[in-house]
């Protein structure tokens, strides 16, 4: 489930401060822990901002759930009931990834397929981006978290 | 035995089955006698009706029922919804929020203490009003000779029928999966295919797109739970909010797999756990932690089918609503009206009738009800 603690980590594209932690990749259904608490990515760069959903009881923000238990998160990506059978099973996700709860937004990205574009297309690119849609995107929090973290690098204008 | 005697003893003995008939004897006998030349050609015409000279066989095929009607007939969710009149070209309603801007407990004061003054917070909410209407019409020819050939049925009040069998149709198709408030809404997406004339249905405002994503309407993906586990979880977080579910809408195919899932469980499927969806309609219901859904399974295609937005699954919906938050809002009418147009108007031999309805979905309270996506079956 989430915390409060875990909302600064959700939401839109993420604003990475330092090079990704290599370590922390996408499980297997057999290297889970039943009683070990997970971050499941589902939908994670697929909804939009604000989308609230649950998978079967478990809550999920902006396609992130956090602290979702080993034997839950096995069953999604087994396609089976909680008692392990497979009859009565009438629907099934596709779960992107299964990550170590360590996982923070930057993870998420190579995980789940999303090229980092080149630095030169990405400033290029700017130049056509509608703002609007960025802000809606990325949400009040993120947009200043952008804005701060870019402020920091440019030198102060002299008058 | 003369020869009306041998007549009505081949009648008897065609009409009536041996007791025994060992080496299909009897029919061997009837055709021994009828190969015989003193067998007179008026009594082979009792056994022959592969000639239509004889005029001894006639069917009359007119008296026959002659029309079967293919398709979907019955719409439960325009019969089972409350109706109430518009109260405008759009129909507009205000929702409460919040009775009060401040946390609980926040009323508390000292005894002196100045009394913090606040307000409830609104939401004024408007819900498109569409215009259902089709034209119908049959010639004079058609009806005069349909008529006097003898057929039992009269293709004027059959075509009124299938009118409004198609107004009947789209707008349970329009209740399910209509959109008019996401332009560019496909079919195949969530958001439904865009029709700007047309009204907001269940799967749009219960679901997670743009126009409807900030209502708090519940959603649900089914993955370990199964159906009846999915919908009371629902019910319950709808109940949680502040609602009431007493109402599930679903396709058969998910009402047959919840039916599969009660085999070997009696407790929320016995014979008493049934309610009156219409007068003389009784279905089913499933018990939940604050009240009972009563189960609709939907004939046809109008709930559909859509590509789910987080991992592009092909899903459909199934929808626990609250109804006493849920009304069909109409213009002029509560229910279909035929306008007869006079006969010879556009020159044509023909009678016509124009058969409308002009109604919208009026769902007023979202967070009070939601939807469950399973696997398309």
């Amino acid at each position: 489930m989430t915390t409060g603690k875990d909302k600064d980590l959700e939401g839109g594209v993420a604003v990475a401060e330092k090079p990704v932690d290599p370590t922390i990749k996408a499980l297997k259904h057999t290297e889970l822990v039943d009683d070990e608490p997970y971050t499941v990515l589902y939908g994670w760069g697929r909804v939009p901002l604000g989308y609230r959903q649950y998978v079967d009881k478990t809550l999920f923000e902006n396609g992130v759930a956090r602290n979702v238990l080993g034997q839950t998160a096995r069953h999604w990506l087994k396609g089976t009931r909680p008692d392990g059978k497979t009859d009565q099973v009438y629907g099934k996700v596709t779960i992107q990834a299964v990550l170590p709860n360590t996982a923070k937004e930057e993870h998420f990205v190579g995980i789940t397929g999303i090229e980092i574009m080149p630095t030169e297309k990405f400033a290029a690119m700017l130049a056509g981006v509608d703002l609007d849609a960025v802000v809606k995107a990325l949400g009040e929090k993120k947009v200043r978290s952008l804005i701060e973290g870019l402020s920091s690098r440019v030198p102060e204008r002299r008058a | 035995m003369n020869e009306q005697d041998l007549d009505r003893q081949l009648r008897y003995m065609l009409q009536e089955s041996p007791n025994r008939d060992e080496g299909g004897m009897t029919s061997r006998i009837i055709g021994e006698i009828y190969k015989q030349p003193f067998t007179p050609r008026a009594m082979k015409g009792i056994l022959d009706s592969s000639s239509g000279t004889t005029g001894n066989v006639l069917i009359r095929q007119d008296l026959e029922p002659v029309l079967y009607a293919l398709f979907a007939k019955r719409f439960p969710v325009f019969d089972r919804l409350a109706k109430g009149p518009s109260n405008g070209l759009v129909h507009a309603a205000t929702q409460i929020t919040a009775p009060d801007s401040g946390a609980m407990g926040s009323s508390v004061i000292t005894e002196i203490g100045t009394v913090p003054y606040s307000t409830g917070a609104y939401n004024r909410v408007t819900f498109p009003i569409a215009v259902f209407a089709t034209g119908r019409g049959v010639t004079l020819k058609e009806i005069a000779a349909v008529a006097q050939g003898g057929s039992p049925y009269d293709p004027s009040r059959t075509e009124m029928s299938n009118g409004m069998t198609k107004l009947a149709l789209d707008m349970q198709y329009m209740f399910l999966q209509g959109n008019a408030s996401n332009a560019g809404g496909t079919l195949t997406q969530e958001a439904g295919l865009y029709n700007a004339n047309g009204i907001d249905g269940f799967r749009g405002v219960l679901g997670s797109v743009t126009a409807f994503s900030a209502n708090n309407a519940i959603q649900a993906d089914i993955s370990s739970m199964n159906i009846t586990e999915s919908l009371r979880f629902g019910a319950t977080k709808g109940a949680n909010a502040g609602g009431r579910p007493s109402l599930a809408f679903m396709s058969l195919n998910s009402k047959q797999a919840f039916d599969d899932e009660q085999s070997t469980n009696v407790r929320y499927d016995g014979l008493q756990n049934t309610t009156e969806l219409i007068p003389g309609v009784r279905v089913k219901t499933l018990t939940y932690s604050d009240g009972d859904l009563a189960l609709v399974g939907l004939p046809g295609s109008t709930m559909g089918t859509y590509t789910r937005t987080s991992d592009s699954a092909l899903v459909e919906d199934l929808y626990f609503i609250d109804e006493s938050a849920i009304c069909i809002r109409w213009l002029y009418s509560e229910n279909f009206t035929v306008l007869q147009i006079p006969t010879g108007t556009d020159a044509v031999l023909s009678e016509r009738w124009i058969i409308f309805m002009m109604a919208g979905l009026e769902i007023a309270a979202p967070s009070f009800m939601g939807k469950i996506r399973r696997l398309a079956s």
